[in-house]
């Protein structure tokens, strides 16, 4: 039984109906939101068809009931954060009343639990921390599993250059750290309240850093959003929804779920140290791998304070707040200590895992193929009518997948930024299990979507 | 700050740990491996060799029983993914004066009947 009063086997899905109905959500014509921070289409059909009783499980990770939940959960913690449009509201106060509206809140909070047991619960099965946990088995397991991260290849940075494209992978690579990149430091924000000791102190002073000591210039979402100019990417939030992997969206997820609840507040720490005591050596391999594909004029200040301030953080991370809150508090804290650090450890070999398949698929246009072809014991083909009024949506195959198509000229879109790959009638595409896809028509186009032999 | 011996098991497979004259077995709690000192409170009997029962395990030599819950809270860190489990064992106490070392854990698999 949830705080609110829900079971967990209860399904969720008329609420989750009413809440896809908030004019926030409405379907979007194009495969880019321009400048509405409050735009953030939810499939309502898709959505109401998901069975929010049979939760992910690490298998089923990177799937399109993946996409939709992780979706959903993030408009849910979003629309209790502030945004507002870079060039005003004028022309937006429809959406922006209706992203914040008081009735969508109440169902976001009755709505959540399940989503989150959804989207994430897998991980208390994946993830076990047992036994009596004190500061120095907390400390060995860390100082072990830091050495480990950071002595680790990088494989994400290996990928993008040499990928057939290294500029638009690196640019896919920037659309999915777009989600934390543009709204840094928020989840951190929510654990700066309350009253816990020397420890919110240490807290505050990682969270200033991320904040640029109140400079605009400074704050780390703003040098985030000069890298992306500097190579042409927009900079508004969410501009590249359609193309956030359900596995990027979880990562962000998860450090709002640790944080809404307040019980998850070791977990938050555990996995935040982690990340702070592992990203000073990613950061300073990304800026030779964004020097590499874009050369001088990219601006990579966001990746080389990340390579120095984070060595401090790493250190005041696990130092000043995670070993004194495990000596202070005991070992159900150390257990939670742990089991944050080991949860987005997982979370974040998954999201590689996964960013790593999109950017080694690279689709090729081929003949479209026959009846015969199709997979007799999956589900029937589906024949699709396109064109410029049918709303634009992304998803994730959940079989190896054939789109063939029968009429009209069809674009495939596979990641968030350079061309689709085009299809005239009597061609079609291979997309692979696992991969975020999405098509659109300038004129009517009827393709055939079917599981492939 | 107490020290501690750091081991990895491979689960099921491996299901012991032998630290110098130290015992330790690996026991499953739906699904939540644990890392149990294998040595009874009472005179120090072979806990591994016990049964279980009723939420108790029975040590072979006097039968006294120890609740299986509260052996678990108190049993070694243990991180678990999958079969990789990774534990933490108390070190033994270090001779005055003299550096603390211990002998190295040899990870085995051994006859359990506490299961």
């Amino acid at each position: 039984m949830t705080a609110l009063g829900l079971r967990h086997d209860e399904s969720v899905t008329p609420l989750v109906v009413d809440f896809v109905g908030n004019s926030a959500y409405r379907p979007h014509a194009t495969p880019y939101i321009v400048d509405n921070p409050y735009r953030r289409p939810l499939h309502r059909d898709r959505l109401a068809a998901v069975d929010w009783r049979s939760p992910l499980t690490e298998d089923g990770f990177v799937s399109d009931r993946s996409l939709l939940a992780n979706r959903l959960l993030m408009n849910v913690y979003e629309s209790d954060a502030m945004f507002l449009p870079v060039d005003g509201l004028r022309g937006k106060e429809r959406d922006f009343a209706a992203f914040y509206d008081p009735a969508a809140r109440v169902l976001a909070d009755r709505i959540r639990p399940t989503a989150e047991r959804f989207a994430l619960g897998f991980l208390d099965e994946s993830v076990q921390v047992n036994g009596h946990w004190d500061e120095a088995e907390t400390l060995a397991h860390l100082e072990a599993t830091i050495d480990e991260a950071t002595n680790a290849d990088f494989p994400v940075q290996d990928a993008i250059e040499r990928a057939a494209d290294p500029r638009r992978a690196a640019e896919m690579l920037m659309v999915q750290m777009a989600l934390d990149g543009l709204t840094e430091a928020t989840a951190m924000s929510q654990n700066l309240g309350g009253a816990y000791g020397a420890e919110q102190s240490e807290l505050f002073k990682i969270f200033i850093d991320e904040f640029g000591y109140g400079v605009f210039a400074a704050k780390h979402s703003t040098l985030f959003t000069d890298l992306c100019a500097s190579v042409g990417m927009q900079t508004r939030a969410h501009h590249y929804w359609f193309f956030y992997l359900p596995s990027s969206m979880a990562v962000n997820n998860y450090f709002y779920r640790v944080t809404r609840d307040r019980t998850g507040f070791f977990r938050y720490i555990g996995a935040m140290a982690l990340l702070e005591a592992t990203f000073a050596p990613w950061f300073a391999r990304l800026t030779t791998s964004m020097r590499t594909i874009f050369g001088d004029s990219v601006d990579t200040r966001y990746c080389d304070e990340h390579a120095h301030i984070d060595q401090h953080h790493g250190r005041m991370a696990v130092h000043d707040l995670l070993l004194p809150l495990a000596r202070k508090h005991g070992p159900t804290a150390a257990r939670g200590l742990i089991r944050g650090v080991e949860e987005i450890r997982l979370l974040s070999s998954l999201a590689d895992a996964d960013l790593l398949a999109q950017l080694a698929w690279t689709p090729t246009a081929r003949s479209a193929r026959s009846a015969s072809d199709v997979d007799p014991g999956g589900a029937r083909p589906e024949i699709r009518e396109l064109g410029p009024t049918v709303p634009f949506e992304t998803e994730v195959a959940d079989a190896d997948t054939s789109v063939d198509v029968s009429s009209g000229r069809v674009d495939l879109h596979w990641t968030g930024t350079g061309e689709p790959l085009t299809l005239a009638a009597g061609e079609g595409v291979g997309v692979p299990k696992g991969r975020l896809y999405g098509l659109s028509a300038d004129a009517d186009a009827v393709v055939v979507v079917s599981r492939r032999r | 700050m107490s020290r501690s011996v750091r081991v990895e098991l491979n689960w099921p497979a491996e299901n012991t740990v032998v630290v110098g004259e130290r015992h330790y077995f690996a026991y499953d709690r739906g699904g939540a491996v644990h890392v149990i000192a294998s040595r009874c409170a009472h005179r120090g009997g072979p806990l591994h060799l016990g049964e279980v029962e009723d939420g108790r395990l029975r040590c072979p030599w006097h039968g006294n029983s120890v609740r299986l819950d509260r052996l678990c809270a108190r049993a070694a860190a243990v991180f678990q993914r999958g079969s990789r489990i990774i534990a933490y064992l108390p070190a033994g106490p270090a001779e005055a004066g003299s550096p603390a070392t211990d002998p190295a854990p040899v990870v085995t698999n051994a006859i359990v009947l506490a299961r």
